[in-house]
């Protein structure tokens, strides 16, 4: 590519066209105000080509605006242009709104526009004007941001002058909002005649609070049959916890005494049905007492405290092992830290845990449980992992109900309480219970339980 | 019944006979129950007692060595009669046990704020009910010591 040729002899129609402001050249025709040239940026700003305006009337390219009734444009550039042709200096207008004409390709019309425009003569040596140069800047972006501020002054103004003269009003609107948050729903909203929003706030209101002081009755109504309802259960369980017991004492122990008193009259067949029996009176012995401990769980109050996990899980396996030592059983304890709960649940909780994994692995060669703990979105979680019968998840939904068995008795002991009575635990102390599992390979029990503050 | 209402050594308060003979089988397997009397209610035993209405022939310096006491009777229940045999000077050193089917929380705190001196849930299983009240016969006669 070759270098462009620089000129040492100055092209001044180049020149005027690139200059970097809007200039307008006119002839001193008065009234016409021929168009003689234009610079390319002052094309630009209007919208026009050279070809179109030159030699053309000024007031024939931009006529006023007719839709604007009140346009001074043409008139007042009018005044000044010939002021300068009788006083032969340079004339300032103050901001002046000069709407422009729109090109046909944008709609024809106007375009609203601001502009400050200096009109200035080029005298001749004998001291005639030949030219006036009209140099403006189009000041419309600052006018409308001006405009706009104006607008949101006064706006702003009605609003305070709205909030002055029905202070009183607001402030009855305030205080009744006040008495609302402290639950005294007494008051109600007064509704002037005038219709206005603080009318439709209260309207709103008072619907609102007649609506919560329905509800809040309701509850109350609600809450105390429940408190009935709560007491007749408790009444309940404490006469199921003495009247089932004790004849089933007798069943059990005069079954004992047939055996003892008279066992050499009964054949085997007939020692067998009496420890069936016996044995049945157990059962529905630890039954009672799993359905009291599942039912006082339910009333109970949380007595929290900081429990020493490590402690706690070690103390309940060394318990747990002592009572199975037949067959072979690893139980793996990592460390756990410490969580806050309330200690005889929690307990309650782990010992149900262990003691399933230890049931339900019993069956296998080599029985190993693994215990341990991790951190997850601010709850701790524990789990018991054993290789024992596990289960199949499609009955996942039966795990934590109760009397709700995936196993047999005939299979694995049991009667169906404990999870259900470790989901109840757990809910209580806002934390989840969980498990995964698959037949025959083993199941994880998992728990969490909200991390205290200062964490560990 | 059978027994004699003098030199008595346990008193057993208890409505239920099918464990009241339960209780008596096994003292007496354990050579405690030479001589036992079963009361089945609190007022009966009050009256035994204090010597009054039907046992007003009694003395009540005639103290038994150890009451068994069953909580929930009719009439007068297991914490009334403790009640007031703790209340009274002349009878607040007699051993009381309360043998009882109830675990409540409640039955248990207010029996020892009453001054029971032992307190027993009784098993379901025989042969665990059978130890515990041999056991506590065995206890509360012979190796306990309580002033003359």
């Amino acid at each position: 590519m070759k270098a462009p040729e620089i000129k040492t002899i100055l092209d001044y129609k180049k020149l005027f066209e690139s200059l970097p402001a809007l200039f307008l050249i006119l002839k001193p025709d008065s009234p016409h105000f021929t168009i003689l040239d234009a610079s390319n940026l002052y094309l630009a700003a209007t919208m026009t080509k050279r070809n179109e305006i030159v030699n053309k009337g000024l007031f024939e390219v931009f006529p006023d605006n007719p839709n604007d009734l009140t346009a001074t444009g043409e008139h007042n550039l009018k005044r000044s242009l010939q002021n300068v042709i009788e006083k032969k200096q340079q004339d300032i207008m103050p901001v002046q709104k000069y709407d422009i004409p729109l090109p046909a390709e944008k709609g024809n019309g106007f375009e609203e526009r601001y502009w400050n425009p200096k009109n200035t003569p080029v005298l001749n040596d004998k001291n005639e004007i030949i030219y006036i140069v009209h140099k403006v800047e189009d000041v419309t972006a600052s006018i409308f941001l001006e405009k706009k501020g104006i607008e949101e002054n006064r706006i702003s103004e009605e609003k305070s002058q709205f909030i002055r003269s029905n202070e009183e009003r607001i402030n009855l609107i305030l205080q009744a909002l006040l008495k609302y948050t402290t639950m005294d729903f007494s008051d109600r909203l007064s509704i002037t005649d005038k219709g206005d929003e603080l009318d439709a706030i209260a309207v709103g209101l008072n619907s609102v609070i007649d609506e919560l002081e329905n509800q809040m009755s309701l509850l109350k109504s609600t809450n105390s049959e429940l408190e009935h309802t709560n007491k007749e259960l408790d009444s309940f369980s404490y006469s199921v916890s003495h009247d089932l017991r004790a004849p089933l004492r007798a069943i059990g122990g005069y079954s004992q005494v047939l055996l003892e008193d008279y066992g050499t009259k009964l054949d085997d067949e007939g020692k067998h049905t009496v420890n069936v029996i016996i044995k049945n009176t157990f059962k529905m012995g630890a039954l009672i007492d799993d359905l009291l401990t599942f039912s006082r769980v339910g009333k109970q109050n949380l007595t929290k405290v900081l429990l020493d996990m490590d402690n706690k899980v070690n103390t309940i396996c060394r318990e747990l092992s002592e009572q199975n030592k037949n067959g072979q059983l690893k139980i793996n304890v990592k460390p756990l830290g410490s969580v806050e709960g309330d200690s005889s649940m929690v307990k309650l909780v782990i010992h149900n845990l262990i003691s399933n994994a230890i049931k339900y692995s019993s069956r296998k060669e080599k029985a190993i449980i693994e215990i341990g703990s991790y951190n997850e979105n601010n709850m701790k979680v524990f789990y018991v992992k054993d290789n024992g019968a596990g289960f199949d998840m499609k009955y996942y939904n039966k795990l934590f109900g109760v009397f709700q068995r995936l196993h047999s008795s005939n299979e694995f002991e049991g009667i169906g309480v404990g999870l259900a009575l470790v989901h109840r635990i757990i809910k209580k102390h806002q934390g989840d219970v969980w498990a995964e599992a698959v037949l025959d390979k083993g199941a994880t029990f998992y728990f969490s339980l909200p991390l205290t503050k200062d964490k560990n | 019944m059978e027994n004699k209402t003098h030199n008595v050594e346990i008193l057993l308060v208890e409505d239920s006979i099918e464990d009241a003979n339960l209780v008596i089988r096994s003292l007496k397997k354990s050579n405690l129950g030479n001589s036992i009397i079963h009361l089945k209610d609190g007022a009966e035993a009050l009256d035994f007692i204090f010597g009054k209405g039907e046992f007003s022939d009694r003395n009540i310096e005639d103290k038994p060595k150890l009451i068994l006491l069953d909580l929930k009777m009719p009439k007068v229940d297991g914490l009334q009669v403790l009640k007031e045999l703790k209340i009274d000077e002349r009878t607040k050193t007699i051993p009381v046990v309360i043998m009882t089917s109830s675990r409540e929380d409640r039955d248990l705190i207010e029996s020892y704020k009453l001054g029971v001196n032992s307190y027993v849930v009784k098993p379901v299983a025989f042969d665990n009910f059978a130890k515990a009240v041999s056991e506590l016969g065995m206890y509360w006669l012979i190796v306990n010591q309580v002033p003359k």
